[in-house]
């Protein structure tokens, strides 16, 4: 049981890696990674939001959608759940922890339309996962999503004091960066 | 504005992935082949279309507070729509473009266009931005799909073209090719961009 | 106060006939997607055991405790057993393979076919190509007791170059539906085919 979390949650970080293998939940990585602070502030909320949505949408998914057979409401519903979940998020963090809103405060509204959260919810449902598994996969994949950033965000404020051709500048060398992290990350393949 | 340029803006000065880069993962993820470009493309124009009519047929009776989640209900119902025809109608579609049909729902071209156009403009504008950014949507992962199918498996819808097909370069049509094509090709838009101004 | 309940008023009126018009859209596409995988399964199960005209599932347990393994019996015109279909899972290079496998009554592999696959694309995924089974077919039509390795492990199955982890997933496959084979064999003469009235026999 333990080595199949533990297999579930390396292949969520490493070998499907939302970002550089799903292709997922680009808008922000290539948006929030120019600077490293961001992109770690960035990275914990999506981490965290991608946790919660996918135990509550599973639970959504177990207790409602499928007794009731209403399957063909699942993308509504996770979608409004997910909206509704950053929203609450937002307002308990304003109220208990201020100095962390502070950091993510701005990060938490984009995060709705982060495809890797909704990506999620969708793939713990079709790789039937249980309650467990689901979580960690969601865990596992937010780390991935954050693993990505940090790299991405280090490599891009090197560039920035590089030398690279006008037209290249910003998006087309972070997305060829992308490429080339992207190449780096099927080295994982076979890990597990 | 004139109703032609209305249409048209999104094919090239206004392009949703080239100009304003919204709704990138889908962009990335299906253009590995020019059959899946084509699909994603027809299900993303008309959850557009359709997201566009509606919200602006409602613009005047939707309180302000609350548009964001009316929004999303609107358009999450027209992806579940075009969702559930796919699966029906074109199985092998629906196999290979899997869970980024759902996820039409959080494209921001959709909700962008939603937000910066149709609830402030009339049907018609709507449905002709909607068709315009929608090929506009399409065209260009074509494009990708055009350069990444050729070079990673030397075809084109599945056909085999001479030359190209003796040996592919593997790594356009997984997720690193995809990266690197869309990145060159950007670099490309803004040189030409910067050559006409 | 009423503000909000005239928005909250709204937007269960907006899901009302969402929901409405989801539900309609779900009575008229869900016969037809239901259709659609059971064809596909159907046309796979043809495919690998071609003498057999009527399918009908059945479950075997190896013991009392043992979990249930549910497998395919086919049938042909006569109502005679033609053999079997199992659907399994190997561990491939990235994730499991879904393969069918159909068997014929003496065990004798009749085709096999990857339903889906997440191996490296240009390697591990000739594993459906002709290239890796045409040989493979020829080794099953020629050998009468081929051992069900790649060469390396000491078997009769040529590995794809550069492949041989999904190569290997491919004969523990195999390997895999035989033990089930063997397992339900006596079983498996006995069954009588589904009447074709109510089995769907097209």
């Amino acid at each position: 049981m333990t080595s199949a979390l533990i297999s579930i949650f390396i292949v969520a970080v490493f070998i499907e890696n939302f970002v550089l293998n799903k292709i997922l939940g680009l808008c922000p990585f290539i948006g929030v990674s120019n600077k490293l602070d961001s992109a770690v502030g960035m990275g914990t909320a999506v981490t965290f939001v991608m946790l919660m949505a996918g135990v509550t949408t599973w639970a959504i998914q177990a207790f409602i959608l499928v007794p009731f057979k209403l399957e063909y409401l699942q993308t509504i519903s996770f979608i409004l759940v997910i909206a509704a979940l950053v929203q609450f998020v937002e307002m308990v963090v304003k109220k208990t922890a201020p100095a962390l809103y502070q950091a993510l405060g701005v990060f938490l509204p984009l995060i709705t339309t982060n495809c890797a959260v909704l990506g999620v919810a969708l793939l713990n449902i079709k790789k039937g996962y249980g309650l467990v598994e689901s979580a960690v996969n969601s865990f596992g994949g937010g780390i991935g999503f954050f693993f990505a950033l940090i790299l991405m965000a280090g490599i891009r404020e090197r560039l920035d004091v590089s030398e690279i051709p006008t037209t290249m500048k910003g998006p087309p060398i972070a997305f060829i960066t992308a490429g080339l992290l992207a190449i780096a990350f099927m080295g994982f393949s076979g890990l597990v | 504005m004139t109703m032609m340029q209305q249409l048209t803006k999104g094919f090239w000065k206004e392009n949703p992935i080239f100009v304003i880069s919204l709704g990138l993962c889908p962009t990335i993820a299906v253009s590995s082949s020019m059959t899946n470009a084509i699909g994603m493309g027809i299900a993303a124009t008309f959850v557009l279309i359709g997201s566009n009519l509606f919200i602006s047929l409602m613009r005047s009776i939707v309180p302000d507070k609350i548009r964001i989640p009316v929004f999303i209900v609107v358009i999450a119902t027209f992806v579940t729509i075009i969702d559930k025809l796919i699966a029906a109608f074109s199985p092998a579609l629906s196999a290979s473009l899997g869970i980024f049909i759902p996820l039409i729902v959080v494209n921001c071209i959709i909700l962008g266009r939603a937000e910066a156009f149709a609830c402030k403009n009339g049907p018609v504008d709507s449905i002709l931005d909607a068709i315009g950014m929608g090929t506009g949507f399409t065209l260009a992962l074509l494009l990708i799909a055009f350069f990444r199918e050729l070079l990673g498996e030397g075809k084109l819808f599945g056909h085999v073209i001479p030359f190209f097909s003796s040996d592919p370069a593997l790594i356009m049509i997984m997720a690193p090719g995809g990266f690197i094509i869309f990145g060159l090709l950007i670099a490309l838009k803004r040189h030409m961009d910067s050559k006409g101004a | 106060m009423k503000d909000m309940l005239k928005m909250g008023l709204f937007l269960f009126v907006v899901s009302a006939v969402a929901g409405v018009l989801l539900a309609i859209t779900e009575s008229v596409t869900a016969p037809r997607i239901a259709e659609n995988q059971k064809a596909l399964l159907e046309q796979a199960r043809k495919e690998v055991l071609p003498q057999a005209a009527i399918f009908s599932m059945n479950e075997f347990k190896a013991s009392e405790t043992a979990t249930a393994v549910s497998y395919c019996a086919g049938f042909d015109q006569q109502g005679k057993i033609a053999g079997m279909v199992l659907n399994v899972y190997p561990k491939g290079y990235a994730g499991a393979i879904e393969m069918v496998v159909g068997l014929n009554p003496q065990g004798k592999i009749s085709g096999v076919k990857i339903l889906s696959q997440k191996e490296t694309p240009g390697l591990g995924t000739k594993l459906a190509d002709p290239v890796f089974l045409e040989p493979f077919k020829k080794l099953i039509s020629t050998k009468e007791q081929p051992v069900f390795k790649v060469k390396q492990d000491g078997g009769d199955v040529d590995a794809i170059t550069a492949a041989t982890i999904s190569s290997r997933a491919f004969c523990a496959g195999i390997r895999n539906s035989l033990e089930v084979f063997n397992q339900v064999k006596s079983q498996l003469e006995s069954l009588q085919a589904p009447a074709p009235v109510s089995g769907g026999a097209k």
